[in-house]
């Protein structure tokens, strides 16, 4: 090993825009000169491999979705399972525009103005924190009327069956839930509103209904019906959906019947969580890369970052009409 | 030596030490470094190397666990029993299922795939193209140390309730996806889907790092039809990693998802499993098989492409000779490397398919034969009337090539849906891939070690212990894996802990005790490799930069390389196999040599 080489050792490889600096100095070596099979730095062509790899993970997660969707006997259409094809338009327009805003933050390093892209660096963060808020909101209106991803929590069943009977009749027989019937019960006509007051004549019928002994099999389709009604085609209007009585009464937090709707949310909740994963991912770059001066020498690396944020939003351009639209 | 430690000294005062004078005088941090923690491309090789060899050991121990049973079914297990008593000194059933399980999981995930692309792939992709190192030393450690949660979580496995995963190294569902479908579903399941998406992110850092080192840090000449063999095979290996690997890590998640909180993708509907029903149900277990076999059978060319290549080159180093048909050999790997995306429905002809749907993946696996038989005339032709050497490297190389003959030969039978049907699940297919991979990929592993061992330690191994290991090994795997065969084709089940349950296998019984014999003599005989490997390591004789007169560039670099390999800047004029050059005084040209007075003459009359 010969040490006369530390001089040189630095500036190792400036073609790489990561301003790769992992030999460490001190070993002294002679630079070595190379014959690169393609004009890219290797902080871009191993972006390029890497997205290669993430087009692989969501084509076998999007294959799997197709496979579930088109095995299944029945598919919730989007209504039923309370999904707003405004809020998901929406969500895709912000994050196209923050596909731009990253653009004009690498246009902006390129041209050495460095406030300008630290600025638009920074309208891309706060639009992909806006993406994951908005899904966060859509989340949790999911959660609200009991749809989860699985099982324990999930108070999805997919039929009107034996077991969504007994999940009724359990979550009725709850001791929190019979004082506020009770109290329900007791509230007087003319304290509740018109709404109020019908559902809860419907509540009361639906009761008797699930605890009756002369039970028909129709009688839980009632229940289900009343309890969360499946609106049918261009009923529900832009994401409204026909009022049931857990709409009606939040507390009520009855179980209820989408036909598919369990396979559906497995399959929503993974590809939409895989997505927001990337997207958390994502907004950590850029937060790291605001800390920095993004001036020319920066370049290389927005861009690589720019690269994975628009595969991030391609993987959304499939989602979108995949979940919201069909 | 000075003890005394300068942790301030200025990097100008350490630099006149040589390497080795730096190393004696280092604290904790830098021997952590420069072992450890280290950058360099061939100190992660070496852990690579150390690692899965360690691995090796623990599942041919697990290996011989099995056959113990096959051939004394409950008989006292020695040494095992005592550690696992669960019958007093006999194994359980289910014990059994985890035993073939984990030593499957083991040798493929912790052996095989890191062995070639962990270790050789690293040691030897910056050597041999003329690189100081990797495009992306950090990322290539960080591929090292993402196999240390996977060695933890298949190593604690053991130890958690219910014991280590046992629903077989495909973790087909319901065993796998339901936590109370058997004693071995539960939380071993659970760390082995943990441990396999550990394996995956490793490979998955290694293989884009590799692929881009080999596109953009060749040194100038270095075309990409001159590359060696084993880079060729490296770079297609990594490309097969990195587009099969991801869907095995989604769904890897999904199945980990169906356990962990409950979702149905791999649950049918209705699935009652212990009297309960499991999970929401509407998925589809055929989906899980899918997926796996889209990952897996890629894997399989990962776990010998990189073999071939390395047997490629190691060939032509011994017999003297230029390799046959060099293009040929580079599209073949590719052409079964494309291949390998579109047959992995043969893995499922019994699980339930569409007539015209297996027929396609029969055809096209038929069709894989074509590239294989290219690559195994390519190798007799390019043997055939060298000038052999029969070095302990060559004598592993050349039984790569004769075995891989047999292993792909019991694939065509395999590959013909009507005759799957009838050795599917039986001892034949347990033959076929032991042939495969343990014939081959082994016995290529430990060419490539014995080969490259002088660059790896500056030494070389004991070549007549060398060639006790070999023939004892041969003998004994050939004894262990043959006899498979035969028992396959008379149905003899694979994955039951008491086949002979059976009365019509009853008269098996001696032959299985015969491989056993067999198998504790392959493992046995492992004892002189490892005896060899370590003497060698410190009191081999001394090689010099180039002991086989090999062309390659790796063979000009010090033995072992410094860091930055090269101590001069390599500049490649011609391909890797310039052996027995006619008019030529020497018997091989290098990579590096110039163009020598006649080469240059007959150019310029070309030219005019």
């Amino acid at each position: 090993m010969n040490a006369s080489a530390h001089s040189i050792s630095h500036g190792h490889d400036d073609r790489d825009a990561h301003g790769h600096d992992d030999h460490g100095a001190g070993h002294g070596h002679i630079v070595l000169q190379y014959q690169p099979g393609l004009p890219l730095s290797k902080g871009k062509l191993i972006m390029w491999l890497f997205l290669s790899t993430e087009i692989m993970f969501f084509a076998a997660l999007l294959g799997s979705y197709v496979v579930l969707r088109f095995g299944a006997a029945v598919w919730p259409k989007p209504h039923h399972v309370h999904l707003s094809e405004p809020i998901g338009a929406f969500n895709t327009f912000v994050l196209i525009c923050s596909s731009v805003t990253i653009v004009l933050a690498l246009e902006a390093a390129k041209a050495n103005k460095v406030a300008m892209a630290k600025n638009w660096m920074l309208a891309t963060l706060l639009l992909g924190t806006l993406f994951l808020g908005i899904k966060g909101y859509e989340y949790s209106a999911k959660f609200s009327h009991g749809i989860y991803p699985a099982q324990p929590h999930s108070r999805i069943y997919e039929k009107p069956d034996l077991y969504y009977g007994a999940a009724v009749r359990a979550r009725l027989g709850e001791p929190a839930m019979i004082e506020q019937l009770k109290a329900l019960d007791d509230t007087p006509e003319d304290k509740l509103s018109t709404d109020e007051a019908s559902a809860r004549r419907r509540l009361q019928k639906i009761r008797q209904m699930v605890v009756s002994p002369d039970q028909q099999p129709f009688d839980l389709a009632v229940v289900a019906d009343q309890i969360m009604p499946l609106p049918s085609e261009g009923s529900g209007g832009h994401g409204g959906h026909a009022h049931g009585l857990n709409d009606t009464f939040p507390w009520l937090r009855l179980p209820a019947v989408i036909p598919g709707g369990n396979m559906w949310a497995s399959t929503y909740f993974l590809l939409t969580g895989f997505h927001a994963i990337h997207v958390a991912v994502g907004l950590l770059v850029f937060a790291i890369l605001l800390t920095y001066r993004l001036d020319r020498k920066r370049a290389g690396m927005i861009e690589n970052a720019g690269l994975y944020w628009h595969f991030v939003d391609l993987v959304w351009i499939f989602l979108f009409p995949l979940l919201y639209l069909f | 030596m000075s003890t005394v430690t300068q942790p301030h000294a200025p990097p100008k005062e350490t630099a006149h030490h040589d390497h080795v004078a730096t190393r004696g005088s280092t604290s904790l941090s830098t021997f952590l470094s420069t072992y450890v923690f280290s950058k360099d491309h061939k100190v992660i090789g070496l852990q690579f190397l150390f690692s899965t060899l360690v691995w090796f050991l623990i599942g041919g121990l697990l290996a011989l666990a099995v056959r113990w049973q096959v051939a004394w079914p409950w008989s006292d297990v020695p040494v095992l029993g005592k550690l696992f008593a669960q019958h007093g000194g006999q194994m359980a059933p289910e014990f059994y299922t985890m035993l073939f399980t984990m030593h499957a999981s083991v040798m493929i995930f912790l052996v095989i795939i890191p062995i070639l692309a962990g270790a050789f792939g690293n040691f030897l992709i910056p050597l041999m193209i003329g690189a100081d190192d990797m495009a992306f030393p950090t990322l290539n450690m960080l591929s090292y140390w993402f196999m240390w949660p996977a060695f933890f979580f298949f190593g604690a496995s053991f130890f958690v309730e219910g014991g280590a995963a046992a629903g077989g190294w495909t973790s087909y569902p319901p065993l796998s996806t339901s936590t109370v479908s058997a004693p071995g579903s539960g939380m071993g399941q659970t760390l082995w889907l943990l441990g396999l998406t550990m394996v995956g992110v490793s490979s998955m850092l290694g293989s884009v790092n590799y692929m881009t080192t080999i596109i953009l840090m060749r040194a100038p000449g270095m075309t990409m039809f001159r590359l060696p063999m084993t880079i060729w095979a490296m770079f297609i290996t990594a490309i097969l990693q990195a587009f099969a690997l991801p869907v095995l890590t989604a769904a890897g998640f999904m199945q980990l998802t169906d356990r962990l909180i409950g979702t149905g993708f791999f649950s049918p509907e209705g699935n009652i499993i212990n009297n309960a029903m499991s999970g929401a149900g509407g998925g589809q277990p055929l989906l899980w098989q899918h997926l796996f076999w889209f990952y897996s059978h890629p894997a399989v060319y990962i776990m010998i492409l990189p073999a071939m290549g390395m047997v490629s080159d190691i060939l032509t180093t011994f017999a003297r000779k230029p390799l046959f048909g060099y293009r040929p050999m580079v599209y073949s790997i590719a052409g079964i490397a494309g291949l390998g995306f579109i047959v992995w429905g043969h893995h499922m002809f019994i699980s339930g398919m569409n007539p015209a749907l297996g027929v396609t993946f029969m055809v096209a696996t038929m069709m894989i034969a074509l590239p294989s038989a290219v690559k195994t005339f390519n190798w007799l032709g390019t043997i055939w009337g060298g000038r052999i050497h029969y070095t302990t490297a060559m004598l592993f190389a050349i039984s790569f090539v004769s075995m891989f003959i047999i292993g792909g030969l019991s694939g065509i039978f395999m590959a013909a849906t009507p005759v799957d049907i009838f050795i599917h699940d039986t001892y034949f297919i347990v033959a076929h891939f032991h042939y495969v991979l343990f014939a081959g990929t082994a016995m290529g592993v430990w060419s490539g070690i014995y080969f490259w061992f002088p660059k790896m330690f500056g030494r070389t191994m004991n070549e007549f212990w060398g060639k006790v290991h070999f023939f004892l090994t041969f003998i004994f795997l050939n004894g262990t894996f043959f006899t498979m065969h035969i028992l396959g084709a008379v149905g003899f089940p694979r994955r039951l802990a008491d086949a002979y349950h059976y009365e019509t296998f009853h008269h098996l019984q001696p032959l299985n005790a015969f491989m056993t014999w067999c198998a504790m003599g392959m493992v046995a005989t492992q004892i002189i490799f490892a005896i060899n490997f370590f003497w060698s390591m410190f009191r081999g004789p001394i090689a010099g930069r180039n002991p086989w007169n090999a062309n390659t560039l790796e063979w000009t670099a010090p033995s072992p390389p410094g860091h930055g390999n090269f101590d001069f800047q390599p500049v490649v004029y011609r391909g890797p196999y310039e052996y027995s050059v006619p008019g030529c005084e020497k018997d091989h040209l290098m990579q590096t040599d110039p163009p020598h007075p006649a080469e240059a003459a007959a150019a310029a009359a070309a030219h005019a």
